[in-house]
Order: C-alpha cells, then sequence, then structure tokens
C-alpha cells in the first residue's frame, strides 16, 4: 500500500492507483474530462491537474500514479488558477451554441463552466478563425467540429474499445482535428455506427441522427397508422433519462408512455428476438448437420449471431471472407419491420402502404440498418424511423408525461407478446443463452440441464467468454448430435470480436457457434444508451436484464405462443420459403478504411 | 528573418504560384515549413531534400531555372 | 576571438580514433564509467539538461531482456543546426558514443532518428554505420545501429513523442511517469541522447571527468557547441565553454547593434541588452540546448515574437488543452492588442495564461513557451503594444 496526503488528508491506496482515484476514495472530486472508466488514461484535458508539494508543475492527476510521502492538493491557488483557465481555454474553442444544442442540460463541459462561474469569456472566440463542416452523411451520427474539445475520447473508443479507429487525431497546431482517412465523409469509412464515440463525446461534437419530429409528424397524421417496437435493453435504461437510477426496470411505464405519446400499437422487438432464436437455431441445426452427416467441408462454422448490426458493419469491412458465416438471419427490428407491413397488415386489415414502422433502439448502428437497401423485402421499407432510448426520453419530456408515476401498461397483441429469452438479449451473452435454451430441447427434448435455465456460464462482463455443453439423449431426428461437444463462445466489445475472428481466421478454434456484440456489455451498453455509461452502469442494467427474465412466465423463444401462431398461420416453418424472404437477408463486402 | 519575404516573392513569381499550389506542370509545389536547420545561412530552401542556402533572388531564380531546364 | 570566451576543441576534433576510445572505454567496469559520467557533472546537450550519468545509471539498473539507446538527432528548435554539423564532421564519434551507451547498460540495437529535413545526409550517414557496425564487431561489442527517419514534427524531439514515432505512432508525448529510462521503446528501457551528448559522454572516456569538470561551472560542467545566427558576422558552429556571460558573447559575435538575443531558440528566453552584463550562459543563468539568436536595433520584436508564437502553433502536436489552445490565444491575443481590438493590460492576462501553460502541460513543448512569450513581453512591452 502507498500512503499520501491529500489536501492534508491521509489516504492508503494501492501502487499504481492514480492520484484522481485515491481522492475518490476520500470523497475528494476532482473534475476530469478525457477520463473514462472504459478507456485508458490520456492526461489530454488537463482540467485535472493537482499541485504536488514540492513540485513546481502541476501533475494531472488522472494520469499520475501514487507515490510514497506525496502530498497532493487539489484546491490551491495554483491550481484554481490553471483550472480555471484551462476551462477558459476549452470554452474559447468550443461552439458555444449551447440553446441550440442537443446535448444542452447533458453535458460535462457545460457543467464543468458553470460550476467554475466562467461567465464573460476573457479569451478571444476561436471558433471564428476556423471553417468548420458539420458532417450529416452516416444515418446514425453526426460530428460537428465545431463542438469538440479533442479530449480524444471517441479517438480511443474507436481504437481501443471497437478496434475500428474510424476517427483518428490528424495535422497537429491549430490545425489538429479528430477525423476519418483522408477526412473522408463519416458515411464512406469504416465506421460502423456502434455510436460508442457518442456515448463518450462531452459536448454536442458527436450526436445521433435524430428522428424525431419525422416520428411526430406520422403520429399526427391521421392516414397513417404508427407501430412502435421496443428494444429489450432500452426498458432497463430509459429511466436514466427520466430521473430514475441505472438498473431501474420501466417494461410498463414505457408501455404506457408510448401509448400516450399517441403510437397506434406499442408492440415489442422481443417478439422478433423469439422467432429470430427459432430462425438462428435452426440455422446452427442444419449447419451443424450438414457438417456432421452430409460432410459438406463448405459449411461455415462457426457460425455466428447477426442482430448486433454495428457487428454486422464490422466484419463486412474487417473480415469479408469470413461473411459466410454470419447467421443470415435478420435483427429482431429488421425481422418485426419486415412482418409489421405483411403479417400484421394483414392480420388487422390494414393497407401496408399506410403503416409507419418505428423502433425504440439502444443503438445507432439500427438507424443505419434500417436504411440498407436490402431491408426492404416487406415492398416498403421495413423499418422507418430507429430512434434511441434518449430520443425516447426526450419525446417523453416534451409531451410533459410525468413518466415516474406512470401506472404499468401492456404491449398491444398481435407481436406484443414475449419470453425471458427474448428479454436477456438485451446483455451480452444473451443471444446465446436464448439459443441454447431452445436448441439443446429440439435436440433432446429436455430442458438445459440448469438450475433455473439461467445458462450462467455464457454470463458475465468478461471480454470474451467460451463454454461447452455436452449434449445427450438426442431425439431421433438429431442423433447424429449424440454426445458432441457443442462449444460456444462470446465477445462483445469490437476489439474483442476481432480477436475472436483472428483466431477463427486462422482456423485455431473449436466453437461452433459465437455471439458478437458490437458494444461494451451488449445492448445494455449500447450507442444510443443514456449518458453516461460505464462499467458500473452496465453491470447494473444487466442485472435488471436478468430479473425481467427471472418474473417472465414464458422463459423459452420456442413457447411463444405467438410465435407458434405466426408459423402455423404465416410462415409455415424456421427456414421456410416465407422466412427465407422476409426474415433472412445477405452482406456485402466494404472498404478497410 | 534574413530576407524570407522578398525569397518567397520571387518564387511565387516565377512559377506563379502561391503558397500551399502546385505548378501547372506539377513541378513544383511551394510550401513554408519551420527551421530546417540552417539558420546560419538564411534564408534556405529544401528542394526535393536538398537544401539551398544564403539565398538571393538571383540565386533562387537560378536554382528554379536549373530545374525547369532539366 | 576575445579571451573572455573560451573556445575548446573536443567534439570536433580530428586527432583521435573514435574506436580506440570506445575499445578501451568498454574494458573498464561499467559502474565505475557511470560514476565518472557523474563526476564529469555532463548534462543532456539538448536543452533540458538531465545529469548523463545518472539517466545511464537507471537504464543500466532497469532490468529487461531487451533495451535501447536512440541518438535524438531530430534538431528542430529554430536557430540550431549544431547536430547537423556534428553529423556531417565527425559521426563516427556518435556512434561511438552511441554503442559505449548501449555496452554501459546492456543495449545490443541503437537507432538514429534523424529529422527528416536530413534526410540527404542518410547516404552518407548510413555508409559511416555501416563501417561502424563492422568496428563494433571487430572489438566484440554486440551492438549495431539503425537510422530511423522523422517525419517533420518538431515534438518528435521530446523523448517520449520521438518512442511513439518510432513505433509507428503519432508523435505525441506520453503521460510520464514511467521514464524512458525505465519504460521507453517497445517498453523496455530506453536512453535517448542528443547527438552532442553522446559524442561528450565518448570524450569523457577519452579526457576523464576531470579535465572535462575544469572547464564551465559548478552547474554548467564542461563545453557545449552553440549554433549562432541572426544578426551576426560570424554565423556558425562554436564550441565554448559553458558558463561565459553574455556581454562577452555579444562582444565576440554581435554586429556592434545588438539589441537582444534569444538564447535557446524558440523555447528560450529572450535577453535584452540591458541585462547582457548579468547573464550567464549555463544552467544557473539561462541555458540552451545551442541555439543563439542575435536581433539587432532594426529587428522588430513584435515579428520576433509573432514568429516563435506561428511555430509553436503548428508544432503544437494539439494534444493538451494548454498548450494546444494557449499557443492560438497568445497569437490572436497580441494581434489584437497590436491592431487595438484589446486593450494594452490584456498583456498581462496573456502572462498569467503563458504562465498557466508552464505549470499544466503535458510535455516541455507547452511548458516553454512562455519563456519566449514573458521574456519578450516583459522587455519589450512598448513594441508588442504600439
Amino acid at each position: 500500500m502507498i500512503n499520501l496526503k491529500i489536501n492534508n488528508i491521509s489516504v492508503s491506496v494501492e501502487e499504481g492507483t492514480t492520484i484522481l482515484a485515491a481522492a475518490k476514495k476520500i470523497n475528494i472530486r476532482i473534475p476530469a474530462l478525457c477520463n473514462h472508466d472504459d478507456l485508458c488514461v490520456a492526461g489530454n484535458c488537463r482540467v485535472c491537474v493537482v499541485e504536488q508539494k514540492n513540485m513546481k508543475n502541476l501533475q494531472a492527476s488522472c494520469a499520475t500514479p501514487v507515490s510514497e510521502g506525496m502530498e497532493i492538493f487539489t484546491n490551491s491557488e495554483k491550481v484554481r488558477k490553471a483550472r480555471k483557465h484551462i476551462i477558459e481555454l476549452l470554452l474559447s474553442e468550443h461552439n458555444a451554441d449551447c440553446t441550440k444544442c442537443s446535448r444542452n442540460g447533458n453535458c460535462e463541459l457545460q457543467d464543468l463552466s458553470s460550476e467554475y462561474a466562467v461567465g464573460d469569456q476573457q479569451f478571444i472566440d476561436l471558433v471564428q478563425f476556423h471553417e468548420y463542416l458539420i458532417d450529416y452523411s452516416s444515418p446514425s451520427i453526426i460530428k460537428d467540429d465545431s463542438k469538440c474539445i479533442r479530449c480524444q475520447r471517441c479517438v480511443r473508443t474507436c481504437d481501443e474499445l471497437q478496434k475500428v479507429a474510424a476517427i483518428a487525431v490528424t495535422k497537429k497546431g491549430c490545425e489538429q482535428k479528430i477525423s476519418t482517412f483522408f477526412d473522408k465523409p463519416l458515411a464512406n469509412v469504416v465506421c460502423t455506427n456502434c455510436g460508442q464515440c457518442v456515448n463518450r463525446c462531452h459536448t454536442g461534437a458527436l450526436t445521433e441522427r435524430s428522428y424525431i419530429e419525422e416520428v411526430f409528424e406520422a403520429i399526427f397524421d391521421k392516414d397513417k397508422h404508427v407501430v412502435v417496437q421496443t428494444a429489450p435493453a432500452v426498458r432497463i435504461a430509459l429511466g436514466e433519462d427520466l430521473g430514475l437510477s441505472p438498473g431501474v426496470r420501466v417494461t410498463g411505464k414505457m408501455v404506457r408512455a408510448l401509448k400516450q405519446l399517441g403510437f397506434d400499437s406499442v408492440l415489442d422487438t422481443d417478439f422478433t428476438a423469439d422467432l429470430t432464436i427459432m430462425e438462428e437455431g435452426k440455422e446452427l441445426l442444419t449447419r451443424l448437420k450438414r457438417a456432421f452427416v452430409d460432410g459438406d467441408i463448405d459449411i461455415a462454422l462457426p457460425m455466428t449471431t447477426s442482430c448486433s448490426p454495428g457487428w454486422v458493419k464490422f466484419i463486412e469491412h474487417k473480415f469479408p471472407e469470413l461473411l459466410p458465416n454470419v447467421s443470415t438471419s435478420k435483427s429482431p427490428q429488421q425481422m418485426f419491420g419486415a412482418l409489421a407491413k405483411t403479417y400484421y397488415a394483414q392480420k388487422r386489415n390494414l393497407d401496408s402502404a399506410k403503416i409507419v414502422s418505428v423502433s425504440i433502439m439502444p443503438c445507432t448502428a439500427k438507424k443505419y440498418e434500417a436504411n440498407r437497401p436490402e431491408m426492404r423485402d416487406s415492398g416498403y421499407k421495413d423499418v422507418d424511423y430507429v430512434l434511441t432510448t434518449r430520443e425516447l426520453a426526450r419525446m417523453i419530456k416534451q409531451a410533459g408525461i410525468d413518466f415516474i408515476s406512470l401506472e404499468d401498461d401492456k404491449y398491444d397483441s398481435f407481436m406484443g407478446n414475449s419470453t425471458g429469452a427474448a428479454v436477456i438479449f438485451g446483455a451480452t451473452g444473451g443471444v446465446m443463452e436464448a439459443a441454447i435454451r431452445t436448441v439443446y430441447e429440439i435436440v433432446t427434448g429436455r430442458e438445459v440441464p440448469f438450475d433455473s435455465l439461467n445458462i450462467t456460464p455464457v454470463r458475465g462482463m468478461e471480454g470474451v467468454r467460451a463454454a461447452s455443453l455436452k449434449i445427450e439423449g438426442c431425439v431421433e431426428a438429431w442423433k447424429f448430435l449424440e454426445g458432441v461437444e457443442l462449444n460456444v463462445a462470446i465477445a462483445h466489445g469490437l476489439t474483442n470480436a476481432n480477436e475472436v475472428m483472428k483466431a477463427v481466421k486462422k482456423d485455431k478454434t473449436n466453437y461452433h457457434f459465437v455471439e458478437v456484440m458490437a458494444c461494451p456489455g451488449g445492448c445494455v451498453g449500447g450507442g444510443g444508451q443514456p449518458i453516461p455509461t460505464n462499467p458500473d452502469i452496465r453491470q447494473k442494467r444487466a442485472n435488471a436484464i436478468y430479473e425481467e427474465d427471472m418474473n417472465m412466465i414464458l422463459r423459452k423463444s420456442h413457447e411463444n405462443p405467438e410465435v407458434i401462431k405466426i408459423y402455423e398461420e404465416f410462415l409455415e416453418k424456421p427456414l421456410g420459403h416465407k422466412s427465407h424472404e422476409l426474415l433472412h437477408t445477405h452482406y456485402t463486402e466494404r472498404n478497410n478504411y | 528573418m534574413k530576407g524570407k519575404d522578398e525569397i518567397m516573392e520571387t518564387i511565387q513569381d516565377i512559377l506563379h504560384i502561391k503558397v500551399g499550389e502546385t505548378s501547372h506542370d506539377n513541378m513544383f509545389t511551394l510550401l513554408e515549413t519551420n527551421d530546417i536547420g540552417w539558420s546560419d545561412k538564411e534564408p534556405s530552401m529544401l528542394i526535393n531534400n536538398k537544401a539551398y542556402t544564403e539565398l538571393t533572388s538571383e540565386k533562387v531564380t537560378e536554382i528554379i531555372k536549373s530545374y525547369l531546364n532539366k | 576571438m576575445n579571451e573572455k570566451i573560451k573556445k575548446v576543441d573536443y567534439i570536433f576534433s580530428k586527432d583521435c580514433d573514435s574506436k580506440d576510445i570506445l575499445a578501451k572505454a568498454i574494458k573498464r567496469d561499467k559502474d565505475d564509467f557511470i560514476q565518472e559520467l557523474i563526476n564529469s557533472g555532463l548534462r543532456g546537450r539538448g536543452g533540458a539538461g538531465f545529469p548523463t550519468g545518472l539517466k545511464w545509471k537507471y537504464a543500466k539498473d532497469s532490468q529487461s531482456d531487451e533495451k535501447y539507446v536512440i541518438c535524438n538527432a531530430d534538431e528542430g528548435e529554430p536557430g540550431t543546426f549544431k547536430d547537423r554539423v556534428i553529423l556531417q564532421e565527425v559521426p563516427c564519434k556518435v556512434f561511438a558514443g552511441m554503442a559505449l551507451c548501449g555496452h554501459i547498460i546492456g543495449a545490443k540495437k541503437g537507432y538514429v532518428y534523424l529529422r527528416w529535413e536530413y534526410v540527404s545526409m542518410k547516404e552518407d550517414l548510413q555508409n559511416k554505420i555501416d563501417e561502424m557496425n563492422i568496428e563494433f564487431k571487430s572489438i566484440n561489442l554486440d551492438f549495431s545501429i539503425e537510422i530511423r527517419m522523422g517525419s517533420g514534427a518538431y515534438v518528435c524531439g521530446e523523448e517520449t513523442a520521438l518512442i511513439e514515432s518510432m513505433e509507428g505512432k503519432r508523435g505525441e508525448p506520453r503521460n510520464k511517469p514511467p521514464f524512458p529510462a525505465a519504460s521507453g521503446f517497445k517498453n523496455k528501457p530506453t536512453i535517448i541522447n542528443n547527438v552532442e551528448t553522446l559524442t561528450y559522454a565518448l570524450m569523457i572516456a577519452r579526457i576523464g571527468a576531470s579535465e572535462f569538470k575544469a572547464l564551465g561551472t559548478e552547474d554548467s560542467a564542461g563545453s557545449k557547441v552553440f549554433s549562432v545566427s541572426g544578426d551576426t558576422d560570424k554565423p556558425g558552429v562554436y564550441e565554448l565553454e559553458l558558463g561565459m556571460k553574455l556581454s562577452d558573447f555579444v562582444d565576440e559575435f554581435g554586429d556592434g547593434d545588438t539589441k537582444a538575443v534569444q538564447v535557446g531558440g524558440a523555447s528560450g528566453f529572450c535577453v535584452p541588452r540591458r541585462k547582457f552584463n548579468d547573464t550567464i550562459i549555463g544552467f544557473e543563468g539561462i541555458p540552451t540546448g545551442g541555439s543563439m539568436m542575435l536581433f539587432n536595433s532594426h529587428r522588430s520584436m513584435y515579428k520576433v515574437l509573432h514568429n516563435y508564437l506561428d511555430f509553436f502553433n503548428e508544432e503544437s502536436c494539439a494534444e493538451c488543452t494548454p498548450c494546444r489552445v494557449g499557443c492560438q490565444q497568445l497569437i490572436k491575443g497580441i494581434e489584437a492588442v497590436k491592431s487595438g481590438q484589446k486593450a494594452p493590460r490584456y498583456l498581462d492576462e496573456l502572462v498569467k495564461l503563458s504562465e498557466t501553460m508552464q505549470i499544466a502541460s503535458k510535455c516541455g513543448l507547452g511548458q516553454s513557451v512562455s519563456n519566449a512569450f514573458k521574456s519578450i513581453v516583459d522587455e519589450f512591452k512598448e513594441e508588442i503594444m504600439y
């Protein structure tokens, strides 16, 4: 242990702890902008500087490890002057049009400048000397350099967490900026639209592209029938943007709020998550059969999941040769969209052309996914507008709904019913768990051999997790799987996905099935989730997801009565003709910059 | 410090380009840089990494012509 | 040359064979040699002045399977060109100095990080390196040298930014600690010394600590290579004893009308005429990496300052706030004062800002902007204002 004093208070911490963390331990808050629990130390913004006794220069507390006998002052005259200067400098290069900014009220720079009462700017406004172009090219993310304070959190996020490096620091001196390969528009580079950068941006430099106005317009259009679907991970995070703590489940309140907002039908992406398991599970079994029984060496194994659109775009850019490994099943959002304008329209006797399909997602990449040209299998754009959790919270606020006091309500029916297996899609490992619950039962006729169906080996926050399950006692049709050790892996965060796929590419794994989620923690940590998101908050959201699962009566996708019904009435069988038409897709090789 | 502006003007006149531009024949791009390590023999410039020092208007005209005539 | 300035000839003397000095030196006890280096009082000649012997000791004491020696030839300080001349005149001494360092700390690999602007010298240097690599083998020294080219960024002279650049990354300084002697290139213990420092280390192996320490002052032992430029009739490179008075220097090199000398380049200090007599060139007075630029009374100090600020404004890696935004504010600030858009007292605010840059910036670049800024604004306020 290392002993030091901070503001004359003694504290002992482990070797390697930063001054910032040591101060936190004794409840001394040091403001820090470029620091983030998910990212490596940068020491860029210098807002967190502190004074060390007998040192002339100040130290960046986020980047300086403690040492024995150190004496630190976090609020000395020298520190205060320097910190105020630094905040003023940041503001002088920041386009502070706060009242017009979408991050107004949730901006760390704004908080800091109000805390330090940086009133009338003493320094010269530097924004006027630069020409800034706002990049609107991406359907998911808007990049406005005039708001950027160069903390480089986004750069570190894209590089460290996601191994994408679509955005990086370019040029130096006063021309330095955060940009893309040859300053190309975001839409034309390797960006996966995961939105992790948006979630870590302090300011309005990186924001999601909002479709709130379009959605309200559709709601107010009496000619239009507006259906909305909500992703599993929205219900456990939405409350954070509406005054509740992380980890509070608000499913019922959210449904009521959506109805009050005027959506004609409030349905659940969880329904198509269950459907995804039916399609993807069958696809996995078919691939295994072809490989094991037919000896087809061209069958691509392991099969990977395809529900995370950030992941799909990542593999299209980075490992195009492995695209055959990706399940052809559409994501739950897109399955829902294709069915909303076909099956749902038929059942409700509606003109598909007049249906507007909206989805609420924890995700920014879903906006891109909905815009893919191949996502029009219903004959229309399957999903018209995608809103993030944050945008839904904003709509609820705009409508003056007192969210916290809302009574619970239930999803509407046809495509509103779901199981616990679908809910856990929202956490890393959840798709795998849901798939195993169903596949194991199809193959053996028995429930998975885990207490309360909780397949704990695939849960957790470890970046890459692998597990094996021995299949015994197969029913006749799946006898070829008797005694087979089913090897699965789970990766979340694209850096981890990258590692797994590198191993797959070198044929160094024995996996049959791999779940990949682009975002750390899975959808609970999605780029469209409330800001901030950090390891602690992700864990709380994941816990809430598993609570939700435990509270469901049905917890296996194949037991969802609406799923059973849709196969009877409409789809016939998993991987059937209709399924192929509406629920499956293909992928495209993309550039690697 | 020692007559850089005059040299720059001369070069711009001869090549009909401004700082940051490239001549029509794509032969020359004119850029300014910080200190190339010849402060004892200012003004100085680099052409294709070769250093030319103690420049005057006349000298720089000759040097550029020698490239043009190559 | 006037007798108050002592010219010496260690670096450029050609009456010695680098290989012989090296061959003898590597037979000595390593700790013994490090002690000699510490006793000599040699401090880094790039400008920062860290005691060379101590640096080598740290690297030697660091346990690692691999270590590296890097010769910092990213000479980018405005007004400095002495490393270029050293590399042109006596390259083998530099390389032998690297090999000596490698032998002492236990490194087998050395790199010369050569600034891009010196690429025309690369071929000659490579030939010399090829010869020296063979010489090293001939004296059973397991050490070889390679050249790595810089890409033209001043900040890469900062040792951790240099390492980042060598590793193929963007040249931005690292947070310290750890220092390179503990964890540097490829996170292995690394010595990064200036061209001149390595040459002096070899020379100390030849002449011994006492002869070196007999020169100079308590804090600034020995001699140093100076790059003299500006308004002088004798621009060039001179090896002079440290600790001279600036007035004596100006007597020798000035054109009779010197109004100020910028000691240490853009990151150094501007000394006005009235302080020439009280200013000592060395660590007890004003240290320099070698750049001595003289200005006569025809020079506008506003332009001089503006030039330096332009330089920093372009060369800042722009990673940390005080340096990136501070440089822009200082330039725009003096322009605004000059044009009357800001009141003259705004200069005081700018001086305070530069003090924040000094104590809060991440690396030596941002920390040293205030040197030139404060010294020029303090002494030539009227020229800046009007």
